[in-house]
């Protein structure tokens, strides 16, 4: 037993079951990534997508949870996590760790990616690796195009620090002055690309941004000697203080996206070997101390590599591209959407199917002359987004529109204000949101006037509205008019729209109320079943497994025998495979191509397994804090190709890392088994399928014999 | 809100809203293959009870609530499409004093009507609604109990063989009760001691000797049927429960034991619930007591599904219409009898007056409704008599102005009342509408009694002379053919008392024509 598991087990006793801290976890999630940027199987401009990601992914990382801490500790907060660990305990050992991780980043970068860029004729230059010709076109590139736009801002007695937006990149010059060093600060401008193309001859040559202002920083401070710069980059405590009392919530969370530019630096990049002067410099003017520092090779802020990953002409160097099928095989053959729902009811798995499905839906809802209503939810939304150009076309089409823009969605704030905005420019009703809550349900009603009375059509989903994200994002949706979930889905916005009390609810699992009971009384089942020797077993996918009090009974399920498997792509708090505790739980992560996002929960219920799937994480803040939902799937074919997913994700041997009992993650082994890549496999199904439709669905001609001389 | 452009009226959507006294409701129903399927319902909490039935005011506070919350379904009607709707308020708006500028207030500010039901027409919708969806034959009811116990008042009627005898309210709703005795005052014994011998003082006094001997089954609904039934174990069939008697007792006698918060904890209820759950928990037991009956059956329905159906299937109103008119007179019957009227005069004056009135429709323009307003009024035209025989006419005014009519409401008792206190010796005058009645309900009132007036003449002495009459209808006079052989000098007197008056209401002549045998 590691001395890891040891401690925990004595934390056992204090807190009765064995918990991972949950920002922990959540690098490790993000060690996954990384190692996705290593892996050399991977084409290379996908491994930099990856290391670009791992780069945004902590920057978000500090903005909110290590700001989180941060806020705890020096509000003197002391109270122990579930894993044991004090706000300033975990803090320590993330400061640690996300050091050690930083390091590893660049390591991939310069010893891994870089050489491998190399081979495939793509290169970074420094200024002194060019030759006069290079360095003039550089020199021309700054005096044409970025010296008009940089401001470079001394710092002195009648000049203060300048205020620097969050996660800007900044370089900080010393000057040489007859009465001493003066400073100056210029900011590398966000609106230029980072990476300029210096040359396209025998191979291709970039420059970064900071290098060709750096190298002509003498033509912005002419008067002076510049002894030395250094690039630097902030980034602030981002989570916003929204007072959902307001009268005016909108007018609320403007006010607090503004400061959120303000929030206090939780992180300052230096570049290694900053000159002294100019370190203690930056550290006094922006008042951090060491822990925040992470001192960088270069270049600072790996999330340009998202873009250097999508350039242009080098297409055999990323994956292969997965062109959602169009149309998905549930929606072949029908130019009605309303028939084809009514006939039976639909699923549509994005991105191997085209999230255009959807889209089709709320068009036609919107033009359809017996739609009465169309209700939504709105969480993240894309930037010209079809889904609510639609929803504008409905309400002018005088159809009863109803959307709930969710104006807290954490980064989107801004994006859905001005959504929120154009909706009821058009005569939607738009709701903001509901106080004390987040609403992350993705639900569409659209109400109908049909022969034989109202009938309503639905599309639920794990996945948001964003026709951008379906892209890349795993989701599920599914489409029907079934009456029992009309009901509740009327049900639910009534409830949203602040009309009535939540009701009984006849087939949706609707969190803040019912949703941890529902799952609670799910898990208590399978125990009950296992005890009575009936077939049990669980299987649960969702993004993050943290909820305290659902862990401690799925290690009461694995000690009563109940056999489970968690497909947790992120942050997972349980640890499985501890005897006595968790020995009867796998948890695996699949970390690929495209996002896991889809949730899906299912049951062995004694022999007959009914499966759920919904847009609710095991997270408390999913299970009280937010409005979520949690459906079952009832079509027994739709149940079955749902089955097959998971079985699918569980024998994926390409992307799958299984969690050991020590917390960390290995690869599964392939010994004996088919080499499977989930994601391409439901791709490969999903062409599949659309093929099988349409062959099934071709007639064959019958072809007349006629006489010559018709 | 979004104006929608060219809604086509449906009539197979509707939608029915109630202001009762712990939430303001809404359902959305629609008719399908003849049959109503419910579509949606909301239910917005709000404790109108609670103020109403302790300071007997609606709040502006609370007023302005109902008005948001009616916005909020108004817009929902129209995201359905719907066009026909009903809006009523029940017991907590009857007891509010200010209700009708709380009324006023919501037609200016939402547009919208808010009838208020008086306890006999909501009791009336609800029972009829209890017996069609029970599917039992209302004329093979016998020794039954039918009730329906809200959150401020409860209804009880008693059918006998078939023919409804029996039939009243009272103030004493689940939340009614709660409010009248302070759950802080005292122990929970004490406090659970005295609700009971509460219900028992109100109930018991009337309800002893009418409802107990010889009842054998009760059937009820109302506010927490589902949760009581839930917690007896006992599931639903088509919307209906079979409670025992025994599953009732020790439910109850559960509560007895508990505190609130253990309720709420236990039975999974919020505290409001749990306060209501052993007031109308008490409710049932008292009612069981009351009868021999070993079971209750239980019946979900509300005052909200007997107006969708009013509303969706036409048939049925007027279905709903003869269950009030039989079961109006036949409870009018059985309160004759304890009147002490003759009931050989008054069937002879109402088979008259009914007879008149169906002859004189085109002349009079009166409906269903004011017809059984007559026959009320003639099966109980004496029933002064039984409290003052000087002033009988006064007597039967003050007894019937006060009575509860089965599924009639207030404004029509007046109107029997007055109907019923005149004679042909203390005739109307045409020219001075009636106290206490709008000009519309003089000129009713006139009608009826006229009619009224003429039938009674025609059994003055109260020997039912004639065995038969009938009527012709000239384009100038009403003749009405009598037969008999006996001495009818003083019913030709009374009737020729009437004649002046008939001319002036509906302007032609009366003339009675008696047969004697004779001249056949």
């Amino acid at each position: 037993m590691s001395d890891k598991i040891k401690k925990l087990k004595e934390k056992d006793k204090e807190n009765s079951y064995p918990f991972n801290n949950r920002e922990l976890s959540w690098m490790d999630f993000n060690y996954r990534v990384l190692e996705e940027a290593h892996e050399k199987e991977n084409p290379i401009l996908e491994r930099v997508k990856f290391l670009a990601i791992t780069a945004s992914n902590l920057d978000e990382f500090f903005m909110v949870r290590v700001a989180g801490l941060m806020d705890q500790v020096h509000s003197g907060y002391k109270k122990k996590d579930p894993s044991g660990l004090t706000p300033a305990e975990q803090l320590e050992k993330l400061i640690e760790k996300t050091h050690i991780f930083m390091d590893k980043q660049y390591s991939c970068l310069s010893r891994s990616i870089i050489p491998a860029l190399k081979k495939h004729k793509l290169f970074f230059l420094k200024y002194e690796d060019m030759d006069d010709k290079l360095k003039e076109k550089c020199d021309s590139y700054f005096d044409n195009v970025l010296f008009p736009v940089l401001t470079p801002l001394a710092v002195d007695t009648s000049r203060p620090f300048p205020f620097l937006a969050n996660k800007t990149l900044n370089i900080a010059v010393r000057l040489a002055k007859d009465s001493g060093d003066a400073f100056a600060v210029v900011q590398v401008p966000s609106i230029i690309p980072r990476f300029f193309e210096v040359s396209s001859e025998n191979g291709r040559y970039f420059v970064m941004l900071e290098d060709i202002i750096k190298n002509n920083l003498n033509k912005l401070f002419q008067l002076y000697t510049i002894e030395a710069y250094a690039d630097f980059r902030l980034t602030r405590d981002s989570d916003l203080d929204i007072d959902e009392e307001a009268e005016d919530l909108m007018v609320a969370i403007e006010k607090s996206i503004k400061k959120r530019q303000r929030g206090e630096p939780v992180r300052v990049e230096i570049a290694q070997k900053c000159d002294q002067a100019l370190r203690e410099f930056l550290v006094d003017m922006l008042k951090v101390n060491e822990g925040e520092i992470y001192e960088i090779p270069g270049p600072l802020d790996l999330t340009f590599l998202s873009k250097f990953g999508s350039i242009k002409g080098c297409d055999d160097l990323r994956f292969e591209p997965i062109k959602p099928v169009t149309p998905p095989a549930d929606f072949y053959g029908y130019d009605d959407v309303f028939e084809a729902i009514r006939e039976k009811d639909r699923l549509v798995h994005h991105p191997f199917e085209s999230f255009d499905s959807v889209i089709r839906f709320v068009q036609a809802a919107a033009e359809d002359e017996d739609v009465l209503a169309i209700k939504q939810t709105l969480y993240r939304v894309s930037g010209n987004s079809p889904i609510v150009a639609a929803l504008i076309r409905a309400a002018e089409n005088g159809k009863q529109v109803t959307v709930l823009v969710e104006l807290k969605a954490r980064f989107d704030e801004e994006n859905n204000i001005v959504w929120a905005k154009k909706l009821e420019k058009a005569g939607c009703h738009v709701i903001y949101g509901l106080q004390g809550l987040k609403t992350h349900c993705k639900i569409l009603l659209v109400v109908r006037r049909e022969e034989d009375g109202i009938r309503r059509y639905l599309h639920l989903g794990t996945g948001n509205y964003n026709d951008i994200t379906a892209r890349f994002y795993t989701d599920i949706g599914m489409f029907t008019c079934r009456e029992s979930f009309g009901r509740d889905a009327s049900s639910l916005f009534n409830v949203i729209t602040g009309y009535s009390a939540p009701p009984e609810y006849l087939k949706m699992n609707v969190a803040p109320l019912g949703l941890r009971t529902f799952f609670e009384s799910m898990v208590q089942r399978e125990i009950a079943n296992a005890k009575n020797d009936l077939p049990s077993g669980i299987i649960i996918k969702v993004n993050s497994m943290v909820d305290p009090d659902l862990i401690s009974l799925l290690y009461d399920a694995s000690r009563a025998g109940v056999k489970i498997t968690l497909i947790v792509r992120g942050i997972c708090c349980l640890i499985p495979g501890i005897e006595g505790v968790s020995e009867n739980i796998t948890v695996i992560s699949i970390v690929g191509q495209l996002l896991e996002h889809s949730r899906i929960f299912k049951f062995e219920n004694g022999g007959e397994p009914v499966v759920y799937i919904g847009s609710a994480d095991w997270m408390q803040r999913n299970l009280d804090k937010r409005v979520e939902l949690v459906f079952p799937v009832e079509d027994e074919d739709l149940k079955k190709r749902v089955f097959g997913m998971l079985d699918i994700m569980m024998n994926d041997t390409i992307n799958a890392r299984v969690q050991k009992s020590d917390m960390t993650y290995v690869m599964i082994d392939k010994r004996g088994k088919q080499p499977l890549n989930s994601q391409l496999e439901f791709y490969r199904l999903a062409k599949e399928a659309l093929e099988e439709v349409k062959n099934d669905r071709q007639q064959p001609m019958f072809v007349p014999k006629e006489s010559e001389n018709n | 809100m979004n104006k929608r452009k060219n809604v086509k009226e449906n009539k197979n959507i509707a939608a029915v809203i109630t202001i009762g006294s712990e939430s303001v409701n809404m359902k959305v129903a629609s008719l399908s293959l003849g049959e109503i399927k419910l579509v949606d319902t909301l239910s917005y909490p709000l404790n109108l009870g609670h103020e109403v039935f302790v300071t007997k005011k609606i709040s502006f506070e609370s007023l302005k609530e109902i008005s948001k919350v009616l916005d909020g379904f108004m817009r929902i009607m129209n995201e359905y499409g719907i066009t026909q709707y009903k809006a009523v308020a029940t017991s907590v708006f009857r007891e509010a004093t200010n209700r009708e500028f709380v009324i006023d207030q919501l037609k200016i500010r939402n547009d919208i009507n808010i009838e208020v039901f008086g306890l006999d027409r909501a009791k009336s919708l609800i029972f009829n609604e209890i017996i069609r969806r029970s599917g039992i034959d209302e004329s093979s009811l016998a020794n039954t109990l039918i009730s329906y116990l809200g959150t401020g008042s409860i209804a009880l009627s008693v059918y006998k063989k078939g023919i409804m005898e029996y039939t009243r309210n009272f103030s004493i709703g689940s939340m009614k009760l709660m409010e009248i005795l302070d759950m802080d005052d005292g122990t929970l014994d004490e406090y659970y001691t005295a609700l009971d011998e509460y219900i028992d003082s109100v109930l018991d006094k009337v309800v002893y000797e009418n409802v107990n001997k010889g009842i054998n089954n009760i059937v009820l609904s109302g506010s927490m049927v589902r949760t009581i039934a839930k917690q007896c174990g006992v599931e639903s069939t088509n919307g209906n429960y079979r409670i025992k008697l025994e599953a009732i007792e020790n439910f109850y006698n559960q509560l007895r034991k508990m505190p609130l918060n253990d309720m709420c904890k236990k039975f999974n209820i919020t505290a409001a619930d749990a306060e209501l759950l052993y007031t109308a928990s008490a409710l049932y037991i008292h009612l069981l007591k009351l009868t021999k009956a070993n079971e209750i059956v239980a019946v979900d329905t509300h005052i909200s599904d007997a107006l969708m159906v009013q509303l969706l299937l036409k048939s049925e109103k007027n279905s709903y219409e003869e269950h009030v008119a039989k079961n109006a007179a036949s409870c009018a019957r059985a309160l004759a009898k304890h009147y002490g009227c003759d009931s050989k005069h008054y069937e002879a004056v109402c088979k008259y007056a009914l007879a008149i009135f169906d002859k004189l429709k085109k002349l009079h323009g009166l409906n269903a409704r004011r017809r059984l307003i007559l026959e009320l009024a003639c099966i109980l035209h004496e029933s002064g008599s039984f409290i003052n025989t000087h002033h009988k006419l006064l007597g039967t005014y003050d007894i019937l102005k006060n009575t509860e009519f089965y599924g009639l409401t207030a404004e029509e008792s007046l109107l029997i009342a007055t109907t019923a206190s005149t004679d042909e010796m203390h005739m109307i005058d045409i020219t001075e509408p009636f106290e206490n009645l709008s000009h519309k309900n003089s000129l009713v009132v006139t009608k009826l009694c006229t009619i009224l007036c003429v039938a009674n003449a025609l059994d003055k002495s109260q020997n039912c002379k004639f065995d038969n009459i009938s009527l012709k209808l000239k384009e100038n006079e009403l003749i009405v053919y009598a037969e008999t052989d006996k001495n009818v000098h003083l019913e030709k007197w009374a009737f020729s008392e009437c004649t002046t008056l008939f001319e002036d209401v509906f302007g032609i002549k009366l003339r009675l024509v008696v047969k004697t045998p004779f001249f056949k």
